[in-house]
This record gives C-alpha cells, sequence and structure tokens, in this order.
C-alpha cells in the first residue's frame, strides 16, 4: 500500500513540476512579449494549483487537520494562498500581470522550500484546536499573499527608475505601479489587521487575555504598525515613488521575519505552528 | 465678529493636534518602539518569576530602566495606557471626519479626481442601459448633467475601517484598565479557598480587587496523549464550592473556558505531576515536601526542576519520567528521581516510584502520595464586546473599501452629444478597463 506521505510529497513535486514550467514560460513571456507563452503560463500555473489544491486536501483529510502546522504545511499552503490569490487577483485586473515575474517564482521558492522541511504530519496540540485559527491563520496568509503582490511592484518600480533602458517585462508606467503597490499594501495591511484580531479572540477564549506580549505577537503588531506608518507616509506626507517602495521593501521584510523567523528564534507559544 | 467660546477653542486645539498628520505618524512610532520594547523587555506577565530574576541579575542597569519606567509590565503601565487613550481619541475624531468626507463624496463627486472624459453620440437611453449594465445607477439629475454611481456603499468603507480600528484600540484600553486575571496551579484534591491572594495576578489601572467569591477545588486533571506522544487534550474537572457546602461542578479543557458568575475560568496548556515525599532525619524530625514539575514530553525524556524549602539546608533537584519503564506518557508508576546539592556539589541522588524509599543524604526519603496538577486562570475583564464589534466593523470595512470600490460617472449634455467625467477615485489605474468597455459599448451603439 502507497503511504499518504509518498501520495502527498509525489502530488507537491507535480505542482512544483508545473511551477518551474509556468515560471520559465512567463518569465520569457513577459521580457520578449509573447501573448501565448504567457497565457500557457497561466494555465500552468492553474493546473499546478490544482494538483497542489489536491495535495494540501489529500494531506487535511489524513491528517484530520488543516494546513497550518509544521513548516511543510505552512509554507506549502502559502504558496497555494499567494498563487491563487494573484490568479484571483489577475483575472479582474489583467494590468497587475507583470507582478508573476516575481510572484510565480515566490510561489515556487515557498513550496521547494517547503519539500526540503520534513513532510511528516504533526499532531495537533490542543492549544490550536479552535476555529479561530483557521480564520487567523487564513487571514495572515491572503495578507502575506497580497503583500507578495505588492512587494513586486515595489521592486519594479526601483528597477526600472534606476535604469529605464534595461529591458524589462512590459511594465506599467512607474505611478501605475506606484499605485498598485499602495493599494496591495492596504488591502495586505488589513487582511493582516483582521487575522491579528481573530488570533486576540481565540487567545482570550483560551486564555482569557487577548494580548500575551508573546514575541510573535509581540513582531505581528510592530510589523502592523510600520505598514500603517507607509499608508500614512503615503496618504498624508506624499510619500510615492522609490522611497516608498524602499520603505515598503522594509516593512515586506520584517513581516516575513514576523511570521517565518520568530518562531524559530524565539520561544513563544506560536512556535507550535513552526516546528 | 461673533469670538468662539474659550472652551470650544481649547476643544478645536486638541481636535488639531489629535488630528494632525504629525500626531498620527508620531503615535505610530510609538507604538512601534512600545511594542519592540515588550520583546526586549522580559514580561512579568508572562515569564515565570525565575527567568525574570536572571535576567534581572545579568542585565543590572536595564533592570533599573525597566522598573523605573515599567518595561516589565508595558501592557498595564500608565504610559502606555495613556498612549492608547491618545491613539483611540485620535481614531475616534478621525473617523468623525471620514463620516463628514464620506457623506460628502455620496453627495457629490469628488472633482479633484476626474480623469478619462470622452464624448459620445448614442442617445442618451441607450448610454443608461450600458451604464446600468456595468453596475452604474443614478444618483442625482441635475439640469444639464445626470450622474450615475457605481458602488455608492463604497464611499463608507474607509469610515468602516477607521470606526472598527477605533473601536479595536477603545477595547484594548477598557480590557487593559479593567483586566483581573490570577493564575493558580492546583493539585488534584486541592482546594483554593474564597478570598485568598492569587500567586500570580494582573490587575488593570482601574480594576477592583479580584478574589473568587467561592473556593475552588481541582477534582480531576485528563491529559490524552497522541501515539507519538503529544498532548491531544487536557481536560479537568472542578467544583465551586459555595457556601451551606453547594458545590457547582463544570468541566473544562485546553481552548474551552467556562463561566462561572461573571468569572472565566481557562484551563493551561502546562500540568504535570506533584510529588508529595516524606523526608525523615536522622534525629527522627520529620518534613513533607511537594514537588510540582511539568510532564515530560517523551516517555523517554524527563522534566525538571530545582527546589529550595526553608526546612531543609540543601537545593534539591528533582527529574520526572511519566513511566518508570520509559514506554508511557502517563503510567501508574512515574518516577522521580530526587538529586540533594550543597554548594554546587551533589550529595547524594535517590530514584523514587510511589510507595518506595530510600536514603537522601542525611535524610530518609518516602514518594507518599503522586496526583496531577493543573493551571487555572481566572478572569473578569471588560472591553471584548467592543472588541468583536470592532472585528466585524474592520471586515464589513474591508469588503466595502475592497471588493466595492465606488466610482463615479457625470453625464453632461449638450448640442456635441453626451460629455462624459469619470471619476474613479485614488486607485485609477484599477479601472482602466471598465471605462474603456464602457466607451467601446457606446461606440457600438453610435452604429447601431
Amino acid at each position: 500500500m502507497t503511504s499518504p506521505l509518498i501520495i502527498d510529497t509525489s502530488l507537491h513535486w507535480v505542482a512544483v513540476f508545473f511551477y518551474v514550467l509556468a515560471t520559465v514560460a512567463n518569465t520569457w513571456g513577459q521580457f520578449f512579449k509573447k501573448d501565448p507563452w504567457q497565457r500557457g503560463a497561466y494555465r500552468l500555473v492553474l493546473a499546478g494549483l490544482a494538483v497542489h489544491g489536491g495535495a494540501l486536501l489529500f494531506r487535511w483529510i489524513t491528517s484530520g487537520h488543516g494546513p497550518y502546522i509544521a513548516k511543510y504545511e505552512i509554507l506549502s499552503s502559502q504558496s497555494w494562498t499567494a498563487l491563487a490569490m494573484f490568479l484571483l487577483f489577475s483575472r479582474f485586473f489583467p494590468r497587475i500581470r507583470p507582478s508573476s515575474i516575481i510572484v510565480f517564482p515566490a510561489g515556487f521558492l515557498l513550496i521547494a522550500l517547503a519539500l526540503f522541511c520534513n513532510p511528516a504530519v504533526s499532531q495537533l496540540p490542543p492549544t490550536l484546536r479552535s476555529v479561530w485559527l483557521v480564520l487567523h491563520v487564513a487571514f495572515y496568509k491572503i495578507a502575506l499573499g497580497t503583500l507578495i503582490i505588492a512587494l513586486a511592484f515595489s521592486l519594479f518600480h526601483v528597477v526600472k527608475s534606476g535604469n529605464p533602458q534595461r529591458r524589462l517585462p512590459n511594465l506599467p508606467s512607474l505611478q501605475d505601479m506606484d499605485i498598485f503597490a499602495l493599494r496591495f499594501a492596504g488591502f495586505g495591511f488589513t487582511f493582516w489587521s483582521i487575522g491579528m484580531l481573530s488570533g486576540s479572540i481565540w487567545a482570550y477564549q483560551s486564555w482569557g487575555r487577548f494580548w500575551g506580549w508573546d514575541p510573535v505577537e509581540i513582531w505581528s503588531l510592530a510589523t502592523w504598525g510600520l505598514f500603517g506608518i507607509y499608508l500614512h507616509l503615503r496618504r498624508f506626507f506624499g510619500w510615492r515613488g522609490n522611497r516608498a517602495a524602499w520603505f515598503f521593501i522594509v516593512c515586506f521584510l520584517v513581516s516575513l521575519f514576523a511570521i517565518f523567523a520568530t518562531p524559530l528564534f524565539i520561544s513563544s507559544i506560536h512556535a507550535e505552528y513552526f516546528k | 465678529m461673533n469670538q468662539a467660546p474659550p472652551a470650544l477653542d481649547k476643544f478645536r486645539t486638541i481636535k488639531a493636534f489629535l488630528l494632525s498628520r504629525s500626531t498620527v505618524l508620531f503615535l505610530l512610532l510609538l507604538l512601534v518602539g512600545a511594542v519592540l520594547l515588550g520583546n526586549l523587555f522580559p514580561q512579568s506577565a508572562i515569564t515565570p518569576q525565575a527567568a525574570v530574576d536572571n535576567w534581572q541579575a545579568d542585565h543590572p542597569q536595564l533592570a533599573a530602566l525597566a522598573a523605573s519606567l515599567a518595561l516589565d509590565h508595558i501592557y498595564t503601565s500608565r504610559w502606555f495606557l495613556v498612549l492608547l487613550l491618545i491613539f483611540s481619541l485620535s481614531l475616534i475624531l478621525s473617523t468623525a471626519e471620514q463620516i463628514a468626507r464620506a457623506r460628502h463624496k455620496a453627495l457629490a463627486p469628488d472633482k479633484r479626481a476626474a480623469g478619462g472624459s470622452g464624448t459620445i453620440h448614442c442617445r442618451p437611453e441607450q448610454f443608461v442601459a450600458i451604464l446600468r449594465q456595468h453596475g452604474y445607477r443614478l444618483a442625482a439629475g441635475y439640469a444639464d448633467a445626470d450622474r450615475f454611481v457605481k458602488h455608492p456603499w463604497g464611499y463608507w468603507g474607509q469610515t468602516m475601517l477607521h470606526l472598527g480600528m477605533a473601536l479595536v484600540v477603545a477595547a484594548s484600553l477598557v480590557f487593559a484598565l479593567t483586566l483581573k486575571r490570577g493564575i493558580i496551579t492546583l493539585a488534584e484534591d486541592e482546594v483554593f479557598a474564597a478570598g485568598a491572594a492569587w500567586p500570580i495576578e494582573e490587575k488593570g489601572f482601574l480594576a477592583q480587587p479580584f478574589f473568587l467569591p467561592e473556593a475552588v477545588r481541582l477534582e480531576k486533571v485528563r491529559p490524552e496523549f497522541w501515539p507519538d506522544g503529544g498532548l491531544k487534550q487536557l481536560a479537568a474537572r472542578i467544583q465551586f464550592l459555595g457556601p451551606d457546602r453547594q458545590t457547582t461542578p463544570y468541566t473544562l479543557s485546553v481552548n474551552n473556558s467556562i463561566t462561572h458568575r461573571g468569572t472565566r475560568v481557562s484551563l493551561f496548556r502546562t500540568f504535570g505531576t506533584a510529588f508529595v515525599v516524606e523526608l525523615t532525619a536522622g534525629a527522627g524530625g520529620q518534613t513533607q515536601i511537594r514537588i510540582d514539575l511539568e510532564q515530560p514530553a517523551r516517555p523517554d525524556q524527563a522534566s525538571y526542576g530545582n527546589f529550595s524549602f526553608p526546612t531543609i539546608p540543601f537545593l534539591i533537584k528533582a527529574k520526572y519520567y511519566a513511566d518508570v519503564e520509559r514506554k508511557l506518557m502517563q503510567s501508574d508508576t512515574p518516577q522521580l528521581v530526587l538529586r540533594l546539592k550543597a554548594e554546587g556539589r551533589t550529595l547524594a541522588e535517590l530514584p523514587l516510584t510511589l510507595g518506595q524509599s530510600g536514603r537522601l543524604g542525611p535524610y530518609t526519603a518516602k514518594l507518599l502520595q503522586t496526583d496531577r496538577w493543573a493551571g487555572l486562570i481566572f478572569s473578569a475583564s471588560s472591553g471584548m464586546p467592543l472588541l468583536y464589534a470592532g472585528f466585524l466593523i474592520i471586515i464589513l470595512g474591508t469588503g466595502l473599501t475592497y471588493f466595492t470600490p465606488p466610482r463615479e460617472i457625470l453625464v453632461r449634455r449638450n448640442e456635441n452629444g453626451l460629455q462624459l467625467y469619470w471619476f474613479p477615485g485614488r486607485f485609477k489605474p484599477f479601472h482602466h478597463e471598465e471605462l474603456h468597455k464602457i466607451l467601446e459599448h457606446a461606440r457600438q451603439a453610435e452604429k447601431s
């Protein structure tokens, strides 16, 4: 009998294969303005997402819990959410499609990192058994997924404004990229807030307090504050262009630290999810 | 000219200060700084006292700074509460401003955002049908123009987001001010007396003294484990012992709190075994000590603890295996290993299971009793309904802001046809395609 773990990781590798092909086709299509290549890349990502989603669902059924504990599950589900969010947004706003140059490799990188981690199923501790956990995790995944799109436009802005002669994909104007980065950063910030709040409600239901100075909580709030400062500077202090893009890149790095690094380095009740 | 009353003048000055973009930026910076300080300085509410003591010994200067600025309990410190108060006032005033702005925008287009105008020549009723197809509805009719709006409720999105955040920050403030939280550790059959002082207590600035009006008894602790040794569930049965020997039993588990007469009781995720050891000295003096150790993580791993007792002139180092055979996570024969230490030297070591006795330095030690212990959290605070309300309003605001962003088209009739003015708001590049499609449909209608 085939072990569920082998089925799970095999499906993941199939998804990686699709994502790699999609990344190559998309990069080629974007840089050389070949529409059929780009359309093919989107179909490949869609196929990858279907297989990847199947793998996550299969694991959910066999493990009895959602993909929100252990590095393998967290990174893999984050990859799926980021790519799914991007496809959804690009369906309604086709002008954001050039950000796929960053989003597709980011999705591929996340799933590849997941496959380097131990795929063994971790059993759910009682502290992580709550419907609020599902909401808490889902909102953060949506937040990070959209922040990756904002990151793409911030990076493009820096690159394009630094060297307009460089061969670049068919990017929107600097002004439009600036607006796209701002809008997706705002969306990510809002979902980050909702994620943090659902975590607070969960903590209250579990421990009678909604804030506990846990390191992950602290870094999450600090990240929220930084994104709040970014949005405030943009709205009321007229920050735009490269200055805003660089500030966003710093905020994004802090958000990665808050989600993925703090549970590794600092003892925390949240550490359970990223052991 | 009428002079405003001084109180009104003062209010306006304070309002202007709280709404100033620099004040808000400064408040956000302070908030980020405060939470990062919470990471740098161990917070007394979540850090074991021994760890706090060690940190203070290692960093005497920082410890003095923490004591003088309340950096060891930021969340309940006065300065942090003042920061929260100013932040919530600023958000409340900003929400009021947002309401006025949303009302204004809902009634008249924001001229500054105008763009993408063009002239079309189809019949007005044809164009109205096209606009309807794209979700635009007639909002107002003027002498020479009509105003069409798509998602007019979207104008309230930012207001909702601000209101939600204002409620959440206000909830945090109320919660921090009224926080009443006591933590106890009880072994099975142990009773915590009514009105007794809490071993660990957190109290808000305005909170009344917090005591249990009834005694509480921990009846049973029931851990369940996964086959790999991880904790599956932890449940406990407790009883409140009212006057006239009236008892109220409850079963609670991790993540499933209960509420008894306004006091919320939650179960801590840590638990373990309380070992009662009788020590008999050579001269015949007897003393009983209780050693509480946490449940080990695996059957073949021990948990450890250091203990000092006033009646014993030695340090006792203890380790605990869940099963003497090292096979099970819970068994009837947990093993306790005691080590007697003085001046850094180990004087004696003795492994014990229930009922066993042996020699431990100058003592004869006997393991009399083993019981499970668990941590119980008692809390009674206000502010959570505000937090729930804020949460829901933020979700509503997010939906309105990001999924139904409002945009408008003003159609002016003149002798050349229909002149269009498009008002897509601040995020124009997102809606370009929509305007193109509308214009394309209008041109097709012109030809037909």
